[in-house]
């Protein structure tokens, strides 16, 4: 069954509430009365401008545990600790249900194709187990990164790369940890210019 | 944008209809209700978007008086040469092309909330089922003595984005090398808390690029603290050495008077002399909103925080800045939070279904310098009738970390990201 609450689940829910006598406990807002003020930063149902991460299209699984990692303090973040801990899990599934039922876009932008090729080389070398189909894949652990922005990408990638930030996929600092800022760069560009 | 003529158009009637026009105008049959919207900034705007989005059976009609938007938010950066004025600058074109909002241009005289109805400026009525207002804040002129509009003129207060932006920074170009600007920061509450702090930087920012390095930002301040303030300090203090100063209520800083000619400012024990002096005077919700009794004696607007329905008019929601939304600030995020929040209660009342839990956030970001971004934030819940800040969630950016630098260039770039994702989740 969906978790995305419509207002005869709403009902229901009130109707049983009412019958057993449940505690005065609020119904908790609907998916998007929550969701609707991500899109503040993130754009209009996920969809937003650079370099802010879409995340409209992301796998439910994944985006209930990264938004978890931030919640506990497992992923560094410059504010998204702080809002994820505004939310209960039960929330946060329904802010994951609501974007990743959103169909995944691709946007325009202005790439470098000598970086492009020079990521692509990384990517087959070091990336393409995990991030299959050029970064179209995703699963719990795996986001997609085909077409995200590549200035994001820029970002995260720097984040697994700068020695002494706590970041929460060992196994991404180990494969970062050894590139140069230009492969960095590289990468970034290649997985944007991905569809 | 619809001219008036057009607009009567879009209601049904052909041009040229003349005076008949001046009695209200049923709503269409295909519509299953009709909510009207005063004021298309970030909180009107964003309802309209969002009411459409949600039912295409509201015929949503958004009337503003200026045929464009200028965002005041990061119109800071304008002083500091990091941005121009038509960067902040959005059309409605997109909200009526693409979502079906009727956009009347013009501005609101007076609310009928008996017989639902509203008078714009030019005698043409407009009837409604619902009214949302969101006309942002007024200034209370005259509450310091001899700040008026005519003194504006000389003393700008740039806390609309426009003319007085430009008024502004042309000023900036006149301070000497050892030059004084006074900013006079207002009492609570006002519109942006952070924004007074996040100017004086980047002012300092303008005077040290060009070499006036003497030069002093005083900041005069009716209180005793602010927003992000251990932030900014830090801030200041890392860019602009000995450039900010800071005087808080206590210590003579509450200006009570000023002298536009003399370029002076009157405290209770002093008289400070300025090369610019920027008021940013005490506040109170928009004109259209006392004018149709939807103040208290605090001059804003109370209202029951599920749907922001008006505690004192039935039928009329208030929004943004104008309203009273508990530990809210009065911010672009928090407006454009609330619009979608009354959007979906509206939505429900107009089908009869009780309105739902709502849910808010707030992220105000600052600039105090190029490049190095601050960001304070917050998740609302409803808690006994109150909107309160979530325990344990929110707050502002961490004043220590071995990744500081680094940080701080982050929250700059998502800054500017941010008002390019807000601002296209309202006139995109
Ligand atoms: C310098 C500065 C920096 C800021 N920076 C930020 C920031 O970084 N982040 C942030 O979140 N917020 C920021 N803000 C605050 C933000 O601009 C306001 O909180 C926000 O605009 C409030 O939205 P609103 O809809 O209530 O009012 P407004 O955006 O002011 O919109 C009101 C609209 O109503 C129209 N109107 C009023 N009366 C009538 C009438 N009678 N008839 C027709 N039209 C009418 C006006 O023309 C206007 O377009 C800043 C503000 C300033 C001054």
């Amino acid at each position: 069954m969906s978790r995305l609450r419509g207002p005869v689940t709403t009902l229901v829910a009130g109707l049983v509430a009412g019958l057993t006598c449940v505690a005065a406990q609020a119904e908790p807002p609907s998916a998007p009365n929550l969701s609707n003020n991500c899109a503040g930063c993130h754009g209009t149902n996920g969809y937003s401008a650079k370099p802010m991460p879409i995340i409209a299209g992301l796998s439910q699984p994944y985006f209930s545990r990264v938004l978890r990692q931030f919640k506990n303090g497992e992923r560094p973040s410059t504010i998204m600790g702080r809002l994820a801990k505004g939310y209960t899990d039960a929330e946060i599934d329904d802010i994951a249900a609501f974007f990743s039922s959103q169909i995944w876009k691709s946007p325009e932008q202005e790439l470098d194709p000598a970086k492009i090729e020079k990521g692509r080389k990384i990517h087959e070398e070091k990336c393409a187990t995990c991030h299959r189909d050029n970064g179209r894949f995703q699963n719990a652990e795996t986001p997609r990164i085909a077409g995200q922005w590549s200035r994001y990408l820029e970002f995260v990638l720097q984040e697994y790369w700068r020695v002494g930030r706590k970041m929460p996929n060992r196994f991404m600092t180990i494969v970062v940890q050894p590139l140069t800022s230009s492969d960095i760069s590289a990468l970034s560009h290649f997985y944007a210019s991905m569809k | 944008m619809l001219t008036r003529r057009r607009f009567l158009a879009a209601l049904g009637y052909s041009a040229g209809l003349g005076l008949a026009s001046a009695t209200a105008l049923a709503g269409e049959a295909r519509y299953k209700a009709r909510v009207v919207i005063v004021g298309g900034g970030y909180g009107g705007a964003t309802t309209a978007k969002y009411l459409r989005l949600a039912d295409p059976h509201v015929e949503v009609f958004l009337i503003e008086k200026d045929p464009e938007y200028i965002s005041c938010a990061l119109s800071n950066e304008v002083l500091a040469d990091e941005r121009t004025l038509e960067s902040l600058t959005f059309s409605y074109d997109a909200l009526s092309a693409f979502y079906g909002v009727k956009m009347v241009q013009d501005e609101v005289t007076e609310i009928d909330p008996v017989n639902r109805k509203v008078k714009i400026a030019a005698g043409v009525e407009l009837a409604y089922d619902r009214l949302v207002v969101s006309p942002g804040i007024a200034f209370r002129w005259g509450a310091i003595e001899g700040y008026d509009e005519a003194a504006s003129q000389i003393m700008p207060h740039a806390w609309f984005a426009g003319e007085q932006t430009r008024l502004l920074r042309s000023q900036l170009d006149d301070v000497p090398a050892d030059g004084k600007v006074f900013i006079v920061a207002p009492p609570n509450p006002y519109k942006c808390p952070p924004g007074p702090y996040e100017r004086a930087g980047l002012i300092a920012h303008l005077l040290w690029q060009h070499n006036k390095r003497q030069a002093k930002v005083i900041i005069l301040d009716a209180k005793e603290n602010f927003a992000k303030k251990s932030l900014f300090l830090r801030a200041w203090e890392e860019h602009y050495p000995g450039m900010v100063e800071w005087v808080p209520g206590s210590k003579d800083g509450r200006v009570l008077a000023v002298d536009p000619q003399r370029r002076t400012l009157k405290t209770e024990f002093d008289e400070h002399r300025g090369d610019v002096v920027n008021v940013i005077p005490p506040q109170k919700a928009g004109r259209i909103a006392e004018v149709a009794g939807l103040t208290d004696g605090s001059g804003w607007c109370p209202v029951d925080p599920r749907t922001f329905e008006s505690r004192l008019q039935d039928d009329i929601h208030v929004i943004g800045d104008a309203c009273i939304a508990g530990a809210m600030p009065k911010s672009a995020y928090a407006a454009n939070s609330q619009g979608k929040n009354c959007a979906l209660a509206i939505q429900a009342l107009i089908n009869d279904n009780p309105p739902p839990e709502p849910s808010f956030v707030n992220t105000c970001y600052s600039i105090p310098a190029p490049g190095y971004g601050i960001s304070v934030a917050a998740v609302y819940r409803l808690r006994d009738g109150e909107i309160v800040a979530v325990e344990g969630a929110g707050g502002v950016s961490p004043l220590e970390g071995s990744d500081w630098d680094w940080e701080r260039e982050m929250e700059a770039a998502y800054a500017r990201s941010w008002f390019v994702n807000i601002t296209s989740d309202i006139f995109l």
